[in-house]
């Protein structure tokens, strides 16, 4: 995308963030008499957004199109990435930390590592002895717990 | 209080176990592009969290400590700056190397990283407390009004777009919104997510937009990963320069040591901004201009000593306003409020004690700085072989890790998951981010006092100009914007006509 696009699109996801806020806002109670309300303070700002959103968008449509350098990206690795992120997060808890984190780790270094560098050895290694280190740390030298999930540990 | 803070610093083993932790995992950090200063603050936010509060605030300062001064490491050894705030450090410490004097552009670099963090660590005790005092008479209208200013200057002063920056600063004060409200208590954009009442927490948003964001970006980058792999080798004796011919450059220290001074007592600056001020400012008043930039150690002296002196300038706002001026501030404050220690005018009388701990404990930090990243020098070295990705899926374990055990909250750990994606998003759309957490955290702040204010004056809004210190920084916040969109209308002209300029030449071949 070139910046002249990205900036059309930044000013337009803001623009309508704004006016979420404003309606948002409009449904806060005044609950004290001299105060100006918990309302007041999101609707100055909602309107403040809108404003440098719109103004945004005229600076984008007088820019030129120009190159933004984000051809050079690696889509398939940054997107897996996010995708083992948000997995993740999300079997953090259900499946339990040891195991969640073993497989993670696992498939974020493979995603990450160049392949004429993958040693599996090594990869396996690192998956398995951080996670026990970080729960044994955690559970007895800081002694907070974390979620043992499934399988009970 | 001082004896006080002396027996839970310095005659507190743990603590300074902590300090020396903290310090040598800062330089780690702070030495491997792509990890930084900000990054092991937040890793390391949740875990203070559980400690005695002095132990677990003299671990923040000696990752903040190690954090700026490892950079240094990597910007004279790979020419890559491992922080931010060693940019210039580049600039004549590369060409040391590659003369084969980088042994001495280390030392020099641990040396004078130490003399600009001592500098101010003295301006910080010898300014706050008389700054707590004038903030001491400060009402509700003028604590809006220097909010009012710092967003501004945060705003104008970060990334390229001014506009950007506003837009990321108004996002940051519309999180600061959701949940209880100050002053009436009432309850808003929660959309009946009782997680909500209280608001996001700073940690969740910190490690999104710092960490997690910074990792996935990596996996976009990662034909880029294994960087070029050429690393300098140096020889060292002692600091490579001797005391004579370090204090011959005073006049060049002392001048950077104020430059990053100023520079971190301003909100939202930040230390590469001074590193590379200091640099030009040091190249402009050499008698030798020409040299700058060939290898001498003068270059490595004025970005060094600079970016070591933001350390303390940047607490003197934190401490007497509670206002912090970058990221890593941001991070402080987080550590200080679990703590029950509300940075403020009042601070000295409340919590006395942990005030002069951080100032002994900034000490012990910067000494131990000195020793350590001399004395570890070759291990630090060799931890930047370690390839970046076995370390960076650990970090963001890490993170994941950090948020539960904040709150112990699994609602943190997706919050943090989607801040990540957030950050890439505003990455891609070229928004800073950095106004967005001042704006979250400045955003309570504003609106509280504006409301006290208006409630002292039954709603008459020009207590906000008649009071003469409000009236100042409002002004000085005008003023600022004002010149940031003169700069950026003029740099869009000379743009143009440049442009312009590269069409006529086309023409004319």
């Amino acid at each position: 995308m070139s910046t002249k696009k990205k900036g059309l699109l930044a000013s337009v996801l803001f623009l309508a963030f704004g006016v979420f806020l404003f309606v948002e806002s409009l449904g806060v109670k005044h609950m004290m008499k001299n105060d100006v309300g918990s309302g007041f303070f999101p609707k100055v700002i909602a309107i403040a957004i809108i404003a440098v959103a719109i103004i945004r968008f005229v600076a984008a449509l007088r820019e030129k199109e120009s190159a933004s350098g984000d051809d050079k990206d690696d889509a398939v690795g940054g997107w897996l990435t996010v995708a083992l992120v948000g997995l993740y997060v999300v079997a953090f808890q259900p499946v339990g930390f040891i195991i969640s984190t073993i497989v993670y780790l696992f498939l974020q270094i493979l995603v990450l590592t160049p392949k004429e560098k993958r040693n599996w050895i090594t990869i396996s290694a690192i998956s398995i002895v951080s996670p026990f280190a970080l729960y044994t740390l955690f559970t007895h030298v800081i002694s907070s717990p974390l979620p043992k999930g499934i399988f009970g540990f | 209080m001082v004896s006080q803070a002396i027996h839970m610093v310095l005659l507190n083993p743990v603590c300074l176990g902590l300090i020396f932790v903290g310090v040598v995992i800062g330089i780690i950090f702070g030495s491997i592009p792509g990890l930084s200063a900000s990054m092991a603050l937040i890793l390391f936010l949740p875990m203070s969290f559980g400690m005695d509060p002095m132990n677990g605030i003299s671990l923040l300062v000696g990752l903040y400590m190690g954090g700026i001064s490892g950079g240094l490491i990597s910007a004279i050894l790979l020419k890559i700056p491992g922080t931010a705030s060693s940019i210039a450090t580049v600039f004549d410490g590369g060409p040391m190397a590659d003369k084969g004097e980088a042994g001495k552009a280390l030392g020099v670099g641990i040396l004078t990283s130490f003399v600009g963090g001592l500098i101010s660590i003295f301006a910080l005790m010898f300014i706050s407390p008389y700054l707590a005092k004038v903030t001491l008479a400060f009402t509700s209208a003028e604590y809006f009004s220097i909010a009012v200013f710092a967003l501004t200057i945060i705003s104008s002063l970060s990334g390229n777009s001014l506009l950007n920056g506003i837009l990321a600063g108004l996002f940051g004060i519309a999180l600061s919104l959701v949940g209880i409200a100050p002053v009436d208590g009432a309850i808003r954009f929660t959309f009946g997510n009782a997680k909500l009442y209280g608001g996001f927490s700073t940690v969740v948003i910190l490690i999104g937009l710092y960490a997690v964001t910074d990792i996935i970006r990596t996996g976009f980058e990662r034909r880029g990963i294994l960087g070029d792999g050429s690393k300098y080798n140096y020889s060292l004796k002692g600091y490579g320069i001797s005391f004579k011919d370090y204090i011959s450059h005073w006049r060049l220290i002392i001048q950077s040591a104020l430059i990053g001074l100023g520079i971190g007592i301003l909100p939202g600056i930040g230390g590469s901004t001074s590193s590379l001020l200091a640099y030009t400012a040091g190249k402009s008043t050499s008698k030798y201009p020409e040299k700058w930039g060939t290898g001498i150690e003068d270059g490595v002296i004025a970005s060094e000593t600079s970016n070591n002196a933001v350390i303390g300038g940047s607490l003197i706002p934190l401490i007497t306003m509670g206002i912090p001026g970058n990221v890593a501030t941001a991070i402080f404050l987080g550590g200080l409020t679990i703590h029950g220690i509300a940075p403020g005018p009042l601070i000295f009388q409340k919590s006395g004690q942990y005030v002069y701990g951080i100032f002994i404990a900034l000490l012990v930090a910067n000494v131990i700085m000195l020793i350590c990243e001399r004395a570890g020098l070759r291990i630090f070295v060799k931890l930047l072989d370690i390839p970046k990705y076995y370390l960076l899926p650990i970090v963001l374990v890490c993170c994941v890790v950090g948020a539960y055990c904040a709150n112990f909250s699994i609602f943190d750990v997706w919050s943090v998951a989607v801040f990540g994606l957030m950050g890439l998003l505003f990455k891609y759309l070229k928004i800073p981010s950095t106004p967005m957490i001042i704006g979250f955290i400045l955003g309570s702040m504003t609106e509280e006092n504006m409301r006290q204010a208006l409630m002292q004056t039954g709603g008459s809004w020009s207590i906000f100009v008649t009071r003469p210190i409000s009236l100042i920084f409002l002004l000085i916040a005008v003023a600022s914007v004002c010149m940031t969109i003169r700069k950026q209308v003029l740099k869009a002209k000379s743009a143009k006509a440049a442009g312009a300029a590269a069409k006529e030449d086309e023409a004319e071949e």
